[in-house]
């Protein structure tokens, strides 16, 4: 090996062990993918809001339209969904369970008037559990309004929240979205 | 693309040479050298062979001999209605890239049959499961121990007269409920 | 004294090692393994007993719980059982966008697997960064099936929804996203020294021992047989669609690593190539409304190439609303179970970890 070559490789040796190492300086300047949910909107990579129109969420059923065939409760696979008889009403009514319910949207796929729907909406909080069974409707009941918790009101940023301290009485949910 | 870094490594493989018998060949070969059994080309790449339990072993070796090496599973079906419970051997072949089912029965009663494992070695696993969720033996399995089913004393669990709802409700108090969709009723005592 | 020369350690299903959720029995001496066994049995739900229980269409929902980070293959796979028993002729379009799906599920769960093996060599940097890619799979999963991690999608006969009109544009958008990452992967954990002197010669392993132990998939390929079911009995749209099979000699721990580097290259090429070769038409063909969806009497064994290995469904049906038995077989069955009980013996303890990583085992299809 002649002096020249070695030098050579002793030169691409300090490139290698002492240069490339700041190339990972660059990283330094990239956004994390992390995001500071809800003080952050979380985007596709076109930067498109998320969720979706097609995200599986929290049903809506539109009361008119449905003749309470019990067709969802049939084929719902975890057994989520009950026709349970409603006050006031003449027809049974589906009611489903959020304990039980895997969100895969069947009953949706299988509604003959196309009444059940399931809104990108996800968040739902609350410490009763038995909120978390109740009969969904076109509109969002008030108690519902409560507990439901439309994900674009997820979306404030900081000083949405020192607003909505100062006043308590500020809208807490929004009207139920049609998926289609 | 980078180049592959791992060319100084020295490569240790053998020689492994893919049969390439196809499954057309392979039935009518198994067909030639035991004539008693019931063969069926399902596809040109998928056949079916049923044989007597006794002589699987004789069957699977000719069939590896042919190049089908690769042991894919083991089904147990209890067909209750038949009173007997079936084996599926699924092999496949790398070299002609077809298919065989062995199919083989075995009383529903103290079912048994010699395990495979000498022949093809995934087996070992299979057949230690279908023992605990089936109750079939494997005599000369070494493995036969205790696979999933920690502290069990009922009955093997995937047979179709064992009731899941009976031993929730038994077990852990669980209220039966009348489900919207009605699921077939397990049948109550196997022997019929 | 023989007594006291060895030591048994129980090795998960807590440890932060451990790939999933099943334990290891280790008898070391020193820090060397002399025998391991494994125990399986922490998650195990039943599905196949489920699965005789519900009807037809229910299980695609409880299916794709099987294996977490590829999930889509259980639909597939199923889905395919039941159409050959049906007779069933699923679209071109549907068999495209079901391939699609499929590579984008085998990326997603490569990306995982790299990850988790990066942090098995406490190389945490590229966990990080391949999940943070991952998650515009998901994203794209979401804009898709309506699901991040469980889609549902694939259905008996085709897929259950058209694709959006824009999602064509952004799958390809993301596509060329992790595309640009893929050599900072490479000079990230593949040229690193600790990952050289760690994976390098872990327990190598030879295609003849491999097959007959019932490898498969990368790890089989990792030792130089060219075997992929995408090629060798095809399903879906591969057979129209453009892609090499990654084969290396090698069969050790790097070796199986690197197969699965190239492989994300690979689902990419598959992808694009779908979505440029995307036939019009419908997507599902018909069948009987799901309620009352019938399967002749008959049996079938579907497998299909999932990002672990070999993924077989074996569907027994007697006809009716319901299977009268599936059976299904995962990869990690044989990989998690009788093939690592073997490797690991003459192992260093703190390999163990890293070959659990290198075969990719997924605890929940060796418990179902």
């Amino acid at each position: 090996m002649s002096p020249g070559h070695r030098q050579v490789i002793m030169m691409t040796d300090f490139v290698k062990k002492t240069i490339r190492p700041f190339r990972a300086l660059r990283f330094l300047a990239r956004k994390p993918h992390t995001i500071i949910s809800p003080h952050e909107q979380h985007n596709d990579i076109e930067g498109e809001p998320l969720p979706t129109e097609r995200y599986r969420g929290i049903h809506i059923n539109d009361w008119e339209t449905c003749i309470s065939c019990g067709l969802c409760a049939r084929i719902c696979p975890c057994d989520a969904i009950e026709m349970v008889d409603v006050e006031g009403e003449q027809k049974k009514r589906p009611e489903v369970s959020y304990g039980r319910c895997c969100f895969c949207g069947f009953c949706e796929d299988v509604c003959p008037r196309d009444s059940m729907h399931l809104t990108s909406n996800y968040v739902m909080i609350d410490k009763n559990s038995e909120t978390f069974t109740f009969l969904p409707e076109n509109d969002l009941k008030e108690f519902q309004k409560e507990y439901i918790v439309e994900t674009s009101q997820l979306r404030y940023n900081d000083k949405d929240v020192k607003k909505a301290e100062k006043e308590p009485s500020a809208k807490k949910g929004g009207k139920g979205k049609k998926k289609k | 693309m980078k180049e592959d870094t791992l060319s100084d490594v020295d490569t240790k493989s053998e020689n492994y040479v893919p049969g390439h018998t196809t499954v057309q060949e392979a039935l009518g070969y198994i067909n030639a050298h035991l004539p008693d059994l019931k063969v069926k080309l399902l596809s040109s790449k998928r056949g079916e062979i049923l044989v007597e339990h006794s002589i699987k072993g004789e069957v699977l070796t000719r069939l590896k001999e042919e190049g089908f090496d690769h042991f894919a599973a083991l089904s147990c079906i209890d067909m209750i209605d038949d009173d007997r419970i079936q084996l599926v051997y699924h092999v496949w072949s790398y070299g002609s890239k077809g298919h065989i089912l062995v199919k083989t029965e075995l009383p529903r009663k103290d079912p048994s049959t010699d395990t495979v494992y000498r022949i093809y070695r995934p087996a070992i696993t299979y057949e230690r499961e279908i023992k605990e969720m089936f109750g079939v033996d494997f005599p000369g399995n070494p493995r036969l121990t205790q696979f999933i089913l920690e502290d069990w004393e009922g009955p093997p669990p995937m047979l179709k007269d064992f009731d899941t709802e009976a031993y929730a409700v038994e077990h852990f108090g669980i209220a039966r409920r009348d489900l919207p969709s009605k699921p077939p009723q397990p049948k109550k005592g196997g022997e019929s | 004294m023989d007594d006291f020369r060895s030591t048994e350690i129980i090795f998960g299903p807590q440890h932060p090692g451990i790939h999933g959720n099943f334990a290891m029995r280790l008898e070391l001496e020193g820090d060397m393994v002399r025998r391991a066994r494994l125990v399986p049995g922490y998650l195990h739900r039943a599905f196949e007993k489920l699965m005789e229980r519900r009807t037809w269409h229910q299980n695609i929902a409880l299916v794709p719980r099987i294996c977490v980070p590829d999930p889509d293959v259980n639909e597939a796979a199923y889905s395919m059982a039941i159409e050959n028993i049906m007779g069933l002729e699923v679209p071109r379009r549907g068999n495209y966008i079901r391939s699609i799906v499929l590579e984008l599920s085998r990326l997603a769960a490569h990306l995982m697997g790299l990850g988790g093996l990066g942090g098995a060599i406490g190389l945490y940097t590229l966990p990080m960064w391949t999940n943070g890619e991952r998650d515009y799979v998901l994203d794209l999963f979401e804009a898709l099936t309506g699901g991040r991690v469980y889609h549902m999608y694939t259905w008996p006969g085709g897929v259950r929804w058209d694709m959006p009109e824009n999602w064509p544009r952004k799958a390809l958008k993301v596509m060329d996203h992790i595309e640009a990452q893929l050599p900072s992967y490479y000079s990230l954990f593949f040229e690193s020294k600790v990952t050289d002197a760690r994976l390098k010669g872990l327990a190598p392993i030879t295609t003849s021992w491999a097959v007959e132990h019932g490898v498969t998939g990368p790890n089989l390929r990792a030792t130089g047989l060219e075997v992929d079911l995408r090629r060798d009995d095809p399903y879906a749209a591969y057979e129209e669609l453009d892609f090499d099979v990654i084969t290396l000699k090698q069969g050790d721990g790097m070796a199986r690593a690197l197969v699965r580097w190239y492989e994300v290259g690979q689902s990419i090429r598959i992808i694009r190539d779908a979505i440029e070769k995307m036939p019009g038409g419908p997507v599902i063909a018909k069948t009987p409304p799901p309620l009352a969806f019938m399967v002749p009497p008959g049996d079938h064994y579907a497998h299909v190439e999932s990002s672990k290995g070999e993924y077989g469904y074996y569907v027994i049906s007697k006809g009716g609303k319901y299977p009268y038995r599936v059976h299904v077989r995962g990869p990690s069955f044989t990989h998690g179970i009788d093939v690592l009980e073997k490797m690991l013996v003459n192992q260093e303890l703190a390999d163990v970890a890293l070959i659990t990583g290198g075969l990719d085992v997924c605890p929940p299809d060796i418990d179902r």
